[in-house]
C-alpha cells in the first residue's frame, strides 16, 4: 500500500516536471509572438510586455487543462489579444480622467511639440506615417484587425494565420483582402507617395 | 496592366509598412521576467497539489474515525446482553449480600411477557469486571415474578425482617418425585389373519 502511494506520488511529480519543461519550451517559442500581438493593440513597449507576461501567467495556470498542446500558440494569441484590449480600455479611461484634471495634458502637448522640433525631418515623417498607419489599423473592425496584425507578424502566411485564429484559410484570405482595401482607402496619401 | 502593377506595389508597400510597424522586439529583460513570473505561478500550482493531498489526508482520517465509530457502536449494541448475564450473577438465595446498604443487583426478566429489562445503576468499572467474570459462566434466566420476589427477599434480609436461616434449602421445598415403576412390554406374537387364510 505504502509503495503504491509512493509510486503514485512519484508519477505525479514526474508529470508535473514534464509539464513545466513543455511550458518552458513553448514560452521560449512564443514570447515574441505574444509581445507583438499585445504591442499591436497597445503600441507601448512596457504595456505590451506587461500584458504578454500576464498572458503567459494565465496560460501557465491553465496549461494542464489544454488538451491539444499543438494549439498553444492560437490559445496564447487569443488570450493576449483579449488582455491587451482590456488594458487599452483601462488606459483610455485613465487618460480621460487625467485629461479632465487638465494641467498635465497641456504640459504634455508642449513637451511633445518640443521633442518633435528636436527630431530630424525624416524621423518626424516616419513617426507621422506610423501614427497614421496605426490609427488606420485601429479603426478596422476587430476581426479584420487581428488578421492584419497576425499576417504582419513574423511573416505568417495564410495557413499559419488560419491556424492561429482557428478559422478556414478562405475566411482569412477574404478578411485580409477586405482589411487591406479599407486600409488603402484610409491611407491614400501613402499610396500617392509610393506612386510618386 | 499598369493599374495592376501599381496596385501590387501599393499592397507590397502597405505590407512592408505594417511589418515595420509590428517589427518591434521586447526588451532583453522581458523573457527573464516572464520566466520568473511563470516560476512563481508553478510554485502556486504546486501548493495547490499539496492542498489536494492535504484534503485527501483529511478525508482518510475522517473515514478512519467513521469506521472506528461504527465498530464501537456495534460493540455497544452487544453490551446490554452481557449486562444481563452480569447482573444475574450475585443472585444466590443461600448467601445474603455482604453489605446490605448497597442497592440490590439488577435482576432481569427474560420472559416473553416482559421484554423490558429491569436494571439498576451500576458503576462502570464494576460492570466491566463483572462482565469479564460473566463471560466464563452460563447465562441464567429468571422470570419477572421471581426477580421481584427475590428482590423483596433480599430487601427483607437487609432490613433484618427475615433471617437467612429461615430460608429453606433450595430444592427442599419441592416434593419428592414418586418412584417410577419399570415398564414391562409383553412379547408380540405374529399370526396370519383368519379371513385371509384361504386366499
Amino acid at each position: 500500500m505504502h509503495e503504491h502511494a509512493e509510486r503514485l506520488v512519484g508519477s505525479l511529480v514526474t508529470a508535473d516536471r514534464e509539464l513545466e519543461r513543455e511550458f518552458e519550451a513553448r514560452l521560449a517559442d512564443s514570447s515574441r509572438l505574444a509581445f507583438r500581438v499585445a504591442f499591436s493593440v497597445l503600441r507601448k513597449r512596457e504595456d505590451a510586455e506587461d500584458v504578454a507576461q500576464e498572458a503567459f501567467a494565465k496560460a501557465c495556470r491553465s496549461f494542464n487543462q489544454l488538451r491539444d498542446r499543438t494549439r498553444f500558440r492560437a490559445w496564447l494569441v487569443r488570450m493576449t489579444w483579449r488582455l491587451a484590449l482590456d488594458r487599452q480600455r483601462a488606459n483610455r479611461r485613465r487618460s480621460a480622467r487625467e485629461l479632465s484634471v487638465g494641467d498635465g495634458a497641456a504640459d504634455r502637448v508642449v513637451e511633445v511639440g518640443l521633442q518633435a522640433r528636436l527630431d530630424t525631418a525624416d524621423v518626424v515623417a516616419a513617426r507621422e506615417r506610423a501614427a497614421h498607419l496605426w490609427n488606420a489599423i485601429e479603426s478596422l473592425p476587430e476581426k479584420l484587425r487581428l488578421v492584419v496584425v497576425l499576417a504582419g507578424i513574423e511573416g505568417h502566411d495564410m495557413h499559419e494565420v488560419s491556424a492561429l485564429l482557428d478559422v478556414p484559410e478562405g475566411t482569412v484570405k477574404s478578411r485580409l483582402f477586405l482589411a487591406r482595401k479599407q486600409l488603402k482607402e484610409r491611407l491614400s496619401w501613402m499610396a500617392t507617395s509610393v506612386r510618386g | 496592366m499598369d493599374g495592376h502593377k501599381r496596385q501590387g506595389m501599393i499592397d507590397e508597400a502597405l505590407e512592408r509598412e505594417i511589418e515595420a510597424a509590428l517589427g518591434v522586439d521586447p526588451s532583453p529583460e522581458f523573457l527573464p521576467r516572464v520566466r520568473a513570473r511563470v516560476a512563481s505561478e508553478q510554485m502556486h500550482r504546486g501548493w495547490h497539489w499539496s492542498t489536494g493531498w492535504r484534503w485527501a489526508g483529511v478525508a482518510a482520517v475522517v473515514t478512519a474515525v467513521a469506521v472506528f465509530a461504527v465498530w464501537t457502536l456495534r460493540d455497544l449494541s452487544r453490551a446490554p446482553r452481557e449486562a444481563h448475564i452480569t447482573d444475574t450473577l450475585p443472585v444466590d438465595s443461600a448467601t445474603p449480600p455482604a453489605e446490605p446498604a448497597l442497592p440490590a443487583p439488577a435482576l432481569v426478566a427474560s420472559s416473553a411477557e416482559s421484554p423490558r429489562p429491569v436494571t439498576a445503576p451500576v458503576a462502570r468499572t464494576v460492570r466491566s469486571t463483572r462482565t469479564q467474570l460473566a463471560a466464563a459462566r452460563p447465562e441464567v434466566l429468571i422470570s419477572r415474578d421471581e426477580a421481584v420476589a427475590l428482590r423483596q427477599l433480599i430487601a427483607a434480609i437487609a432490613a433484618r425482617q427475615v433471617e437467612a436461616r429461615d430460608i429453606p434449602q433450595l430444592g427442599a421445598e419441592s416434593a419428592p418425585l414418586p418412584r417410577m415403576e419399570e415398564i414391562v412390554l409383553e412379547p408380540i406374537k405374529l399370526s396370519p389373519l383368519d379371513g385371509l387364510a384361504g386366499e
